[in-house]
């Protein structure tokens, strides 16, 4: 339906003389709003009502039954939520119907300065998100209240809808309103498209009578406009071919936001909430609302939508970083901050206990950075991670039992002292000689003395395959955890930079702003791989791209003289083709006043400039602080993790280890070192009977 | 993967934060060195009037964007597209020839990008105005313009309006323009952005693809047109 633009009010208007049913003046005052229909009045004397007078001399009879009923049907009810007409207005000579007055809906404004951002900031400068949710749980009572009564809104839009400061709702243009009397339908005969379900779009809606349900359509795009901050449901991304209107989306049930993205074919509009930012329930609302079967459509219900945007008010959570982002306690994060991170706009501002001032903003946000801590990322435990060495052997308290290689070691030490002894007798010497090789033979061919040597044997060689893995495992954590702390740090230092800036003083913007600028530029030259863009530039070869790699130059940032120049491979023609490549990249650039502000605004007005400036940056930094703090918590989390399989695995060498020392020091303490191992045994036992053999002849 | 225009990726935070439905028009406004004097000093005036006028209007004023081209010597971008709250007049000086045909080519163009910054961003729109101010003829190629004109105006993709100024060339404008051009009567800049923002306000108020009967600018106390 077509609004006349508010021209007409600079016009002059005739202000006609008008009675009401007792035949008294009605003295009009000044118009306050003029629409399609009728101018709506000021009436000197009675600040609190309002006169409508139709542009039209005579209404029709249906018209004009339609107000008298109206007028009959008033209820207090009816009259607390929306601008009920009171009485009429006559024409003091023909009597006919004029017009009507109402209730002034003071201190009010269209819903749409509500929802909208820079609308809301000017006029409703507290409102936060979950005075949205508010304003749209009112709206759904105030629906619920006209239909309880057997009302219907019809033409539902944002306009004909008042909110105040309270986020109270309250509705105007009542005498548009579907009612029925005695059985008569009084009709809606208009509506607006961008708020019509899709089984009345394009229909004549003078022939059709009103449902609850077609009623339920507009509040649920209404109240979407109020949670998604102006967004309307069926504006999204269309994947399809053509252009797809609101009125063919709304038609074909394209729900641009709906889970259902293969049937909807739409993506939902960037920078905006989604619908998993919201409860469940009230996402499975907008669902049905929206995806309603259209022959038979169950849209919800204004009672269900209090209920569910009442516990949401109630769930509703404040982000820790910037108190002005109000969200659902549904979603993990802040999406507000989210879609600021993303390059969004800020839809909510936090303007303070007092005013919207950047001032008091920027000294809210000062006292949240100074209550950044010094945050600490953990420390390698260099101790912990010192590979083990093999404990001291532990003589057991209770005599070791003897075996057999401890009786034949003995044996050989009995028979070596025949061996020495023997120098100065024969016969000694041959018994020691046998003795030596017997006992020796025994040892080291023997299954007693074999055991032994294997067993130590076995013992080295598992804890030395353990204690290389423990190596490996040690110096895979420290490098773990110095790859982590070389991405804290990096993160730091630019956190670090964002503080610095915002301690700067004012006199030195121009100076960060040019930095931004360069290093802005530099960030989106990088973002040109120059093996992604290699068949732009003429002549060269994946080959050189390789060589171009291994010099670490790999997008239009590194396209510089000095770094071409000593690239092996690369032709002149080439090089010059890789530089104007960089240009033509560098023409698309375009400065994005990241933080908020440019250098022509710091020219108008330095101050206020640099306060937007710090606010942005002070938001950025306390982002920063909370992804630092959350780096050093997993960085804790995943050291103590591995330090822990660490630890288990020193504790099962450790283990062994202690095995391997009690075994040894079972063993006597002669039989430990002589059957070292079989060279040993051997020469053992050959070595005593040659060195008495020796001795006996140097004796002789 | 999807290119992303620059237009539409810089635009996303300015089209989240009012997801209004658009109302676009591009004026194309002669700024040839016959433009000289009271003409240019009217007209600027008139945009100040075009733009007070909407800002009257609180829905006007998320929903309309006016973007402007100049020409005079050589076809120049001046104002991006933008909502009145965001609309700087800009400073015309008068200087050079008169190509035409190539600005109403760029503003053909500016308007189709300006659609697809549109459709990328989820924002509904209505049909986009051109809107031509001149007074002169073109003194460029200007015929193969007048087939793109009548093709945009036949699929509905935009509105063309041809006004002359003292001085113009109507016959050149009657053959560019499918709709009858109009003759501006004497200096009625103020009248005539003032007739722009009431239409455009009627039509902002409407919705996307309803056809809005304007007020006939030839007649009335604020009549500003002779046919
Ligand atoms: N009860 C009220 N309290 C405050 N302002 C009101 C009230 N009723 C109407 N107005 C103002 O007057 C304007 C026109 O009123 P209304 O919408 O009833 O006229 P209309 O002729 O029915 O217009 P439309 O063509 O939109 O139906 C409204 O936009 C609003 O600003
Ligand atoms: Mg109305």
């Amino acid at each position: 339906m077509t609004r006349p633009s508010s021209s007409l009010l600079r016009q002059p208007l005739d202000k006609p003389l008008l009675y009401d049913s007792s035949d008294r003046v009605v003295p009009l005052g000044d118009a306050i709003g003029a629409g399609g229909e009728g101018t709506v009045f000021e009436i000197n004397g009675h600040p609190k009502l309002l006169a409508k007078v139709y542009h039209k001399a005579s209404l029709n009879d249906q018209h004009d039954h339609k107000l008298r009923t109206l007028v009959s049907l008033g209820a207090e009810d009816l009259l607390g939520i929306a601008a009920w007409p009171r009485a009429l207005l006559f024409d003091p000579r023909t009597k006919a119907v004029r017009g009507l007055m109402m209730d002034r809906v003071a201190d009010a404004h269209p819903l749409h300065e509500l929802y909208g951002t820079t609308s809301r900031s000017r006029t409703f400068p507290q409102a936060q998100w979950g005075h949205l949710v508010l304003a749209a749980r009112n709206l759904a009572a105030a629906f619920g209240t006209l239909h309880e009564r057997g009302v219907l809104v019809g033409d539902v839009n944002q306009g004909n809808l008042l909110v105040d400061g309270k986020m109270c709702v309250r509705m105007i243009d009542c005498d548009s309103f579907q009612v029925t009397h005695r059985k008569h339908v009084f009709r809606c005969p208009v509506g607006t498209p961008h708020f019509t379900p899709p089984e009345l779009q394009s229909m004549k809606l003078a022939d059709v009578d009103r449902t609850a349900e077609h009623d339920a359509f507009g509040l649920a795009i209404l109240i979407f406009h109020l949670l998604f901050v102006g967004r309307h449901p069926f504006a999204g991304r269309y994947q399809g071919p053509g252009d797809m209107t609101i009125e063919k989306a709304i038609a074909e049930r394209r729900f641009a936001f709906s889970h259902n993205r293969s049937d909807t074919q739409v993506d939902p509009p960037p920078a905006s909430l989604r619908l998993d930012d919201l409860p469940h329930g009230i996402g499975e609302l907008f669902e049905r609302a929206f995806r309603a079967d259209i022959d038979n459509p169950v849209r919800p219900k204004p009672e269900e939508w209090i209920g569910e945007l009442e516990t949401l008010i109630k769930q509703r959570r404040v982000c820790p970083i910037e108190e002005a982002h109000v969200y659902s306690s549904a979603s993990l994060d802040c999406p507000w901050c989210r879609i600021e991170n993303a390059g969004g706009p800020s839809f909510f501002l936090n303007i303070g206990a007092v005013d919207g001032t950047s001032e008091s903003r920027l000294a809210a946000l000062d006292a949240q950075l100074e209550k950044i801590e010094a945050i600490q990322f953990p420390e390698l435990p260099t101790l912990t991670l010192k590979l083990p060495r093999l404990p001291m052997a532990m003589q057991s308290a209770k005599a070791p039992q003897r075996g057999t290689a401890d009786w034949l070691a003995a044996g050989w030490i009995g028979s070596a002292a025949l061996c020495l002894g023997g120098a100065f007798c024969g016969p000694v010497l041959a018994a020691g000689a046998v003795g030596s090789l017997a006992t020796a033979g025994m040892l080291a061919f023997g299954k007693a003395g074999k055991q032994r040597r294997q067993t130590l044997v076995e013992a080295d060689a598992a804890l030395n395959e353990r204690l290389r893995k423990l190596a490996a495992g040690s110096s895979k954590i420290s490098a773990d955890h110095g790859k982590r702390l070389e991405e804290y740090d990096a993160y730091a230092a630019s956190v670090s930079t964002g503080i610095q800036r915002y301690k700067a003083d004012t006199e030195d913007m121009e100076t960060i702003l040019r930095q931004l600028r360069i290093e802005q530029k530099e960030d989106f030259l990088r973002g040109y791989s120059i093996r992604d863009y290699r068949r732009r530039i003429p002549g060269l070869t994946p080959q050189m791209v390789a060589m171009l790699d291994s010099y670490s130059i790999d997008s239009a940032y590194h396209v510089q003289k000095i770094l071409l120049t000593g690239v092996p491979g690369l032709t002149p023609a080439v090089m010059l083709e890789l530089q104007a490549w960089r240009t033509r990249v560098e023409e698309k650039f375009e400065y994005k006043a990241e933080e908020g502000i440019t250098e022509r605004e710091l020219n108008a007005d330095k101050q206020e400039a640099t306060r937007r400036f710090k606010i942005a940056l002070a938001r950025k930094i306390l982002q920063g602080a909370k992804r630092m703090r959350s780096m050093a918590f997993a960085a804790q989390g995943q050291l103590d993790q591995a330090i822990a399989v660490y630890k288990r695995h020193v504790e099962q060498w450790r283990g062994l280890a202690h095995q391997r020392q009690q075994t040894q020091a079972a063993r006597a303490p002669w039989e430990r070192k002589l059957n070292l191992n079989l060279a040993t045994v051997i020469g053992a036992g050959v070595g005593a009977p040659l060195v008495g053999a020796l001795l006996w002849l140097i004796v002789r | 993967m999807d290119q992303l225009s620059a237009e539409s990726a810089f635009s996303s935070v300015e089209f989240a934060e009012n997801p209004e439905p658009r109302v676009p028009c591009v004026l194309v406004v002669d700024t040839s060195t016959s433009m000289q004097g009271l003409k240019l000093i009217e007209l600027s005036k008139g945009l100040a009037t075009y733009r007070d006028q909407l800002m009257k209007d609180a829905l006007a004023s998320k929903r309309v964007e006016v973007g402007i081209i100049t020409f005079g010597g050589r076809v120049q971008r001046r104002t991006k597209f933008v909502t009145a709250p965001d609309f700087v007049p800009p400073q015309l000086d008068a200087i050079g020839g008169t190509p035409m045909g190539e600005a109403i080519l760029e503003a053909i163009t500016m308007v189709e990008e300006r659609k697809q910054a549109y459709r990328e961003n989820g924002i509904a729109y209505y049909r986009p105005w051109i809107f031509l101010i001149t007074d002169g003829e073109p003194n460029d190629h200007w015929k193969p313009v007048c087939s793109r004109v009548e093709a945009g105006e036949k699929d509905k993709s935009f509105c063309f309006f041809a006004v002359g100024v003292e001085g113009a060339n109507m016959e050149v404008l009657s053959e560019i323009s499918v709709r009858k051009p109009l003759w501006l009567m004497g200096l009625k800049f103020h009248e005539l952005f003032t007739w722009l923002s009431n239409s455009q306000q009627a039509v902002s108020q409407s919705s996307p693809g309803e056809e809005v009967a304007l007020q006939d600018p030839t007649s009335g106390p604020t009549g500003w047109a002779a046919i």
